[in-house]
């Protein structure tokens, strides 16, 4: 795995030798995309935000099926901080603050200890408290400034106007971990951390390249009896299809979002029960700001208890196809947009589990 | 730099919850209404403000550990305990909660901090009678 590559900050040296303009270009022409979710460019997000008075590393990672950044603390926390000292040289930033959520409190004293022996920079570590929707860009400013746990507007998007109100850079703890690996003669900008759990043989943290075939990760990982896969809790759900071809292109046409943890359920499991899980979820970690959100998870959870005891009548099923589209256009940020698409894929796809809950 | 959110964690750390008289002496450190202390303390999960039970049991209900049973043993933790999710006592309380990252490992549960993997209902039975909760 070349994210296990050890690193003696060989990379930062060599960086130091650009000026800060060719090291983003460089960055920029390396193709690495953000790994938080977001698919968005790295060397272009850190031109905008340059001169940033401020670098976040974003390691509040929450997502049901996603453990990747824990992979990284676990096996190559060093890179992680060569990887800020690139960026902070890069976008002449003084200051990172690193954001861990609340489980992974635990890295902090091994963390502390790579700053204190090899950073050259001011990294401070901020230990979250217990808040999935941190893990948003604008959420994670709040945070760190001990406000509510609660997204902002975009725009002004962090790049312009973030933490405190100046210049802030954003990124994954994935994505600075590959910072110091553009410099390395193979590197991959395709390859990604994928995370795999559910009804598989060795569910665990794998790296591929993004365009595998679901039909290659499941032999790799062992899957038993595939049925249904789901992305995340907010990426979509589909049949299992040999041939699907795990990146972000490819998914968008299914009308699911690419996910990085991927999900197997066998034939045993019931869609429309993974899917009140799920509800579950959104309807705890929602801020709560946007009633639409608050207010329509809610409500399609209690639909949702509905059939632990009794089938759905067509209208109690009805509005949970209204609100299937509702919360997300009333939503302001990317949870309440997502929250409702497993659910609609799911429908879409596994459509007779429905009609059997429907009198 | 101080950080609010530090400052708290650290009350909760040390006393379980954060009480009145830790809002008030929040909000002169660091110049904030006691209303806006109060509006970041109840918005994060791991404050209270209140105290708690002795031993906080979080049985994770995400989709990965939901699906292998975590529900099930959600209730089989009700039934040995002889109590109902989310109602407090003083020794204990059982709570569900949402995705630990550990869903390699699912089912799990975290007992305060200690995480518990790989979890069936023989396991379940053997930790509640190991930290002397059966
Ligand atoms: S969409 Fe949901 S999570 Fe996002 S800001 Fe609105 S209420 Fe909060
Ligand atoms: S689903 Fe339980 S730890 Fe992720």
């Amino acid at each position: 795995m070349q994210i296990k590559r050890k690193t003696n900050f060989e990379n930062f040296k060599v960086a130091k030798k650009l000026s800060p303009e060719a090291l983003i270009k460089k960055v920029e022409k390396s193709g690495l995309m953000g790994r938080g979710g977001a698919n968005f460019p790295t060397g272009l997000k850190w031109k905008m935000s340059r001169p940033a008075k401020y670098l976040i590393c974003n390691a509040d990672e929450s997502e049901p099926g996603r453990f990747k950044d824990k992979f990284v603390l676990d096996n190559n926390p060093e890179i992680v901080i060569e990887g800020i000292n690139i960026a902070m040289y890069a976008l002449s930033t003084k200051q990172c603050f690193f954001y861990l959520r609340e489980e992974f409190k635990k890295y902090k004293e091994k963390l502390e200890k790579i700053i204190k022996e090899k950073s050259k920079y001011k990294i401070t570590i901020v230990i979250g408290a217990g808040s999935y929707i941190c893990g948003e860009e604008t959420a994670i400013l709040n945070s760190i400034e001990g406000k509510r746990a609660e997204t902002r507007h975009k725009p002004p998007y962090p790049s312009e106007r973030g933490l405190y109100d100046e210049k802030t850079c954003v990124n994954n703890i994935e994505t600075l971990a590959r910072i110091p690996l553009i410099f390395e003669d193979d590197f991959d900008n395709e390859l990604t951390l994928f995370s795999v759990s559910g009804d598989v043989q060795s569910p665990g943290v794998y790296e591929e390249r993004q365009g595998i075939t679901l039909k290659y990760l499941a032999e790799k990982v062992g899957a038993i009896d595939p049925y249904a896969i789901f992305f995340g809790a907010s990426g979509g759900c589909i049949p299992f299809q040999q041939d699907l071809i795990l990146s972000y292109k490819e998914m968008e046409k299914t009308g699911n979002f690419f996910q990085t943890g991927i999900m197997f359920f066998n034939n045993e499991k019931s869609v429309p029960d993974i899917c009140r899980s799920i509800i579950q979820f959104f309807n705890e970690e929602n801020c709560g700001k946007c009633l639409p959100c608050r207010e329509g998870n809610f409500r399609l959870l209690q639909l949702f208890q509905v059939i632990l005891k009794r089938k759905w009548t067509k209208e109690e099923f009805q509005i949970i196809q209204d609100l299937i589209d509702f919360v997300p256009n009333g939503s302001q940020c990317g949870l309440g947009k997502s929250s409702t698409i497993a659910l609609k894929s799911a429908i879409k796809y596994f459509k007779n589990e429905f009609d059997k809950l429907i009198e | 730099m101080k950080f609010l959110l530090e400052y708290l964690q650290k009350i909760q750390n040390k006393n379980g919850f954060i009480s009145e008289s830790d809002i008030l002496e929040a909000s002169k450190q660091f110049q904030l209404s006691p209303a806006e202390i109060f509006e970041t303390i109840s918005s994060y999960e791991k404050f209270n403000l209140w105290t708690t039970s002795e031993k906080v049991i979080k049985i994770c209900d995400s989709p990965i550990c939901h699906s292998k049973g975590g529900e099930n043993l959600i209730k089989l933790a009700e039934k040995l305990l002889n109590t109902k999710i989310g109602t407090y006592n003083k020794k204990f309380i059982i709570e569900s909660c949402q995705c630990l990252g550990e869903c390699d490992k699912g089912p799990v549960m975290t007992i305060n901090d200690e995480l518990f993997t790989n979890l069936n209902e023989e396991k379940l039975k053997q930790i509640f009678k190991d930290q002397k909760l059966i």
